[in-house]
């Protein structure tokens, strides 16, 4: 039956897939332990369209909230990106760490701009696909590589490599590889297979580049009509079910990556094949990456909190020298 | 008060108020019936149409397909097929039907092959001998054959809207418009050798002159095929390479244009787009609401409750898609209809393309189809004949293509046949 | 409306009477400057936009380069010719209907359902300037940006309400020009 209030959501993720089957049963719990004042309306697949419409459309009221990756988190909470710069973090331990320490912060920031954090789970680490091995920077330039519209990190390391991308909404990659609109992209094992993008690709790079974040939000209007005892419930709902989709997220990862290297998708080994300069030049071109975006996303104080909070977990766990990669 | 709106919006409709802003007001009656602001009706358009990776190709192809009928490339292909197929018992039909179908593929059954042929062929056919209702009917009909060829811009358009692979669709093509213009060919062919008509010798030398003369036109379609399936360049690069190309070919090479004239054509080529496209906004704000108001799901769940075969429900979508294409235009009918029946078609286990060749098909014919259809009025204009006598002239090429229609439906390898066999995506 | 010459139904956006040549009287000097601007522009965006591509082909062929955000800004100039094209077939009455009693009616009667089907455009497409100058005002505020010269994206919409604004205006004169000719009558 109909719930005295309605919130109506938006996600990237297909209907199907753990995220959305997670959150609708968090929605259905919530609606029975909350009596029926708070029930949700989910619109999965992109329907809503792209992150960046679903914001427009919560800003203009159509909707109430979404479970937005980093970027789209960034467009409301510029900061929050801080965490997802490249070749910096070399495990999910890292990186857990350093974002559970940045939490409250992050979540005052989304407070201020009118949104409620429900929780937090992250998305996974990026993986650099491509349909020839991409065996020197000369031949990297070469292609035509996929950016998310509007997407600052993105941008910002592309200039830093020396190449000019596209940039698409995530629905409209499909098409674009059919249409060799573009031919390179990095995208978790997830997406490459929930999407069907990586029957385009031959080649994926051993090493991710960064770790995508993840979080759900709702904007603090709809919010502020529930009764306290509610939002409570919502709450720690919430965070149970988020533990269990940052899990479940890790083990889709796992399984995307079985069936991609079983698809044929063949692992370009960087050690083996890249020059050391090169290597070294795109370590120089992420360090310049995080620096040019001081001012646009973050400032400089949390960089280097973040860059400490980093060095923090590496004293506390030098056994911990362990870099992510596909064995 | 919601019905009585709801009334004079299609009460509107059928006075003649634009397209665009009948389905518009529905948006916008929905949006304030949902309590949402108007303004979040243009984040869909906005978005498609500055995301969207292949609706940018649209107006740079009809801008080719402009060049090249305001160019006398029409006498250049007609004398080459007039050359191939002028042997044949009603040859001049046949070649009718192939110059048509080329035109159209590039101009998008806008009417433009009836207004740039027809002036051609009519008095052509008139000479040698075919009757009046046979002639007007042939090249009516003929006014869509050819949509399912590339670069057609339906076939974009239901790739943009129904999210499908484009190289996949114009593969999945050409097959089944080679069989509507066979069908077609036979019957002229047909009727061609029962009214006596005058055919000619074949001759290899007239063969080769007349390709020499179309050969910059004749290498266009060769040039699409590379670029498309060849993967070297996006689709767009190939719309732009196309354009480029036809320019040089009609303004330098062959002189039909001025230079001057080129903004005209321009203009008269974005007139349509803009015509089209402001459709396309208006569609996609009508579906922002309809998901937004989850109407698909309650479509798709009333249909599986009364239909459970794949056949029936591919029986009652033509019967519906035919009635669409005859009161509706072609792409205001893509638009609307599609996002509502794919998901819809998907349960059914209908594959997207197979099911855009149905949709195309059935829109080609509707086409033609009386009271409405779009050629029908086009030809009267072009013709100078009362519609009446259209609906009469058209009506037995109509059974021809309703058959292949059935046959294209029901066999969903021809469409599927070349797709698979070169592992296209 | 007939024309004088020959007495066929007059269409208002055609250049000439379809049944005898007779040509139209020919707009106000002014109205004929913003015309040619309008077609002009229209030109100018195309062809940009097709440039751009075949420039982008070379640079990343030969160069291994590109323009930053050159695929955006050319698929931004969709909306700007698709606009400026449906500005261009409102001011033709090219603008596709559907029109099924439009055909039935005598000419008289069709100028008064004109009028009527005027009026509920003028009505609509004024609401559709009012929702695109709102959903401008969401971006204008986020200052969001493309790539290409870091242009703000509210620039790049700005020709939604403008589009829709010549429309609503095209569609504010027609509505009063058919509805002289209801009350005038026909006139041969
Ligand atoms: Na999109
Ligand atoms: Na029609």
């Amino acid at each position: 039956e109909q719930a005295k209030i309605t919130i109506k959501m938006a996600t990237l993720a297909p209907k199907g897939s753990n995220l959305v089957n997670i959150y609708e049963k968090l929605a259905e719990e919530i609606r029975i332990k909350t009596d029926g004042e708070v029930g949700f309306k989910i619109y999965w697949g992109g329907v809503q369209g792209d992150e960046k419409d679903v914001i427009r459309k919560i800003k203009l009221g159509q909707l109430h909230g979404g479970a937005f990756s980093g970027s789209g988190l960034g467009e409301i909470v510029p900061e929050v990106r801080v965490t997802e710069i490249p070749f910096v973090f070399r495990n999910h331990r890292e990186v857990a760490y350093v974002r559970e320490r940045l939490r409250p912060t992050m979540e005052k920031l989304f407070e201020e701009k009118g949104f409620i954090v429900i929780g937090w789970g992250d998305i996974g680490f990026l993986y650099v696909f491509s349909k020839v091995p991409l065996s020197s920077l000369e031949v990297a330039r070469q292609q035509k590589w996929w950016t998310l519209e509007g997407e600052p990190i993105g941008r910002e390391m592309y200039k830093a490599m020396g190449i000019s991308p596209i940039s698409l909404s995530v629905s409209d990659v499909a098409t674009s590889l059919s249409t060799n609109l573009i031919d390179c992209a990095s995208a978790t094992p997830y997406m490459a297979v929930a999407f069907q993008w990586y029957t385009r690709f031959k080649y994926i790079n051993e090493y991710p580049s960064s770790n995508i974040l993840g979080a759900m939000v709702i904007s603090k209007k709809i919010w502020d009509k529930i009764s306290p005892q509610s939002r409570n419930i919502i709450l720690d709902l919430a965070r149970q079910s988020h533990g269990r989709i940052e899990e479940a997220a890790r083990k889709e990862d796992e399984k995307c990556m079985k069936i991609l290297l079983d698809a044929g998708i063949q692992v370009y080994r960087t050690d083996e094949n890249i020059k050391d300069e090169e290597v070294q030049f795109i370590f120089d071109a992420a360090e310049k990456t995080r620096n040019n975006l001081v001012g646009e996303l973050y400032s400089q104080e949390l960089l280097d909190r973040t860059m400490a909070l980093l060095d923090e977990y590496r004293k506390e766990h030098p056994e911990d020298t362990k870099v992510i990669r596909i064995e | 008060m919601t019905g009585a709106l709801t009334a004079l919006i299609v009460l509107m409709a059928f006075l003649g108020a634009p397209v665009f802003v009948v389905l518009s007001s529905l948006a916008i009656l929905g949006f304030y019936l949902s309590d949402i602001q108007v303004a979040a009706l243009i984040v869909d358009i906005y978005s498609q149409f500055s995301n969207n990776p292949v609706l940018y190709t649209i107006p740079i192809f009809t801008f080719a397909g402009y060049i090249l009928a305001e160019s006398k490339a029409s006498i250049r292909i007609v004398d080459f097929s007039q050359a191939l197929f002028g042997w044949m018992p009603g040859g001049l039909a046949v070649v009718s039907l192939v110059a048509c179908a080329f035109f159209t593929a590039f101009t998008g059954a806008s009417g433009v092959t009836i207004i740039a042929l027809g002036g051609l062929l009519y008095p052509a056919l008139i000479k040698e001998l075919y009757q009046e209702k046979f002639s007007l009917g042939l090249l009516t009909s003929s006014g869509s054959l050819g949509l399912l060829f590339f670069p057609s811009l339906p076939i974009i358009i239901y790739g943009v809207v129904a999210e499908a692979s484009i190289p996949q669709l114009f593969a999945a093509g050409i097959i089944p418009g080679i069989i509507l213009v066979l069908l077609l060919s036979v019957y002229s062919m047909f009727k061609g050798g029962a009214s006596g008509v005058r055919t000619r010798r074949f001759s290899l030398r007239e063969a080769a002159r007349t390709a020499g003369k179309a050969k910059w036109e004749l290498f266009i379609p060769i040039m699409l095929l590379v670029g498309i399936f060849g993967g070297f360049v996006t689709l767009g690069e190939v719309a732009s390479i196309t354009v480029a190309y036809t320019l040089l070919v009609e303004t330098f090479i062959h002189r039909d244009i001025p230079l001057r004239r080129i903004p005209g054509i321009m203009n008269e080529s974005m007139v349509l787009v803009g015509g089209i496209f402001i459709i396309f906004g208006s569609a996609l704000a009508l579906t922002t609401y309809m998901i937004d108001a989850e109407i698909p799901y309650a479509m798709l769940e009333f249909i599986q409750r009364h239909i459970s075969s794949k056949i029936v429900f591919l029986i009652a979508l033509n019967v519906f898609l035919l009635v669409v294409g005859c009161i509706m235009d072609i792409y205001s009918a893509l638009v609307v209809v599609v996002p509502l029946i794919t998901p819809i078609a998907m349960s059914y286990d209908i594959n997207p393309v197979h099911l855009g060749i149905i949709f195309l098909t059935n829109l080609e014919i509707g086409y033609s189809t009386p009271p409405v259809g779009m050629n029908l009025f086009i030809s009267c204009f072009r013709f100078n004949k009362p519609v009446i006598t259209l609906y009469k002239a058209s009506l037995p090429f109509l059974v021809i293509l309703l058959i292949g229609l059935v046959v294209i439906t029901y066999v969903p390898q021809l469409s599927l046949m070349l797709v698979e066999y070169f592992d296209i995506r | 409306m007939r024309c004088k010459v020959c007495g066929l139904r007059l269409y208002d956006h055609l250049k000439t009477c379809p049944g005898c040549g007779t040509p139209y009287p020919p707009v106000h000097p002014i109205t004929a400057v913003l015309w040619k601007i309008e077609e002009w522009l229209l030109v100018g965006f195309l062809g940009i936009m097709v440039s751009l591509v075949l420039i982008q082909i070379v640079l990343r062929n030969f160069f291994a380069t590109g323009i930053m955000g050159g695929s955006e800004i050319v698929r931004h100039l969709v909306l700007w010719v698709a606009f400026l094209g449906a500005g261009v077939a409102a001011r033709e009455g090219k603008h596709i209907r559907i029109d099924v009693a439009g055909r039935l009616l005598s000419p008289r009667f069709k100028c008064g359902t004109d009028v009527l089907t005027g009026i509920f455009s003028v009505v609509v497409c004024a609401i559709l300037v009012y929702a695109s100058l709102n959903f401008l005002l969401v971006d204008f505020e986020s200052g969001m940006q493309i790539p290409f010269f870091n242009m703000p994206v509210w620039v790049l919409e700005l020709i939604i309400p403008l589009g829709y604004l010549v429309i609503t205006l095209r569609f504010a004169l027609r509505t009063f020009r058919s509805l002289i000719w209801f009350i005038q009558g026909d006139r041969t």
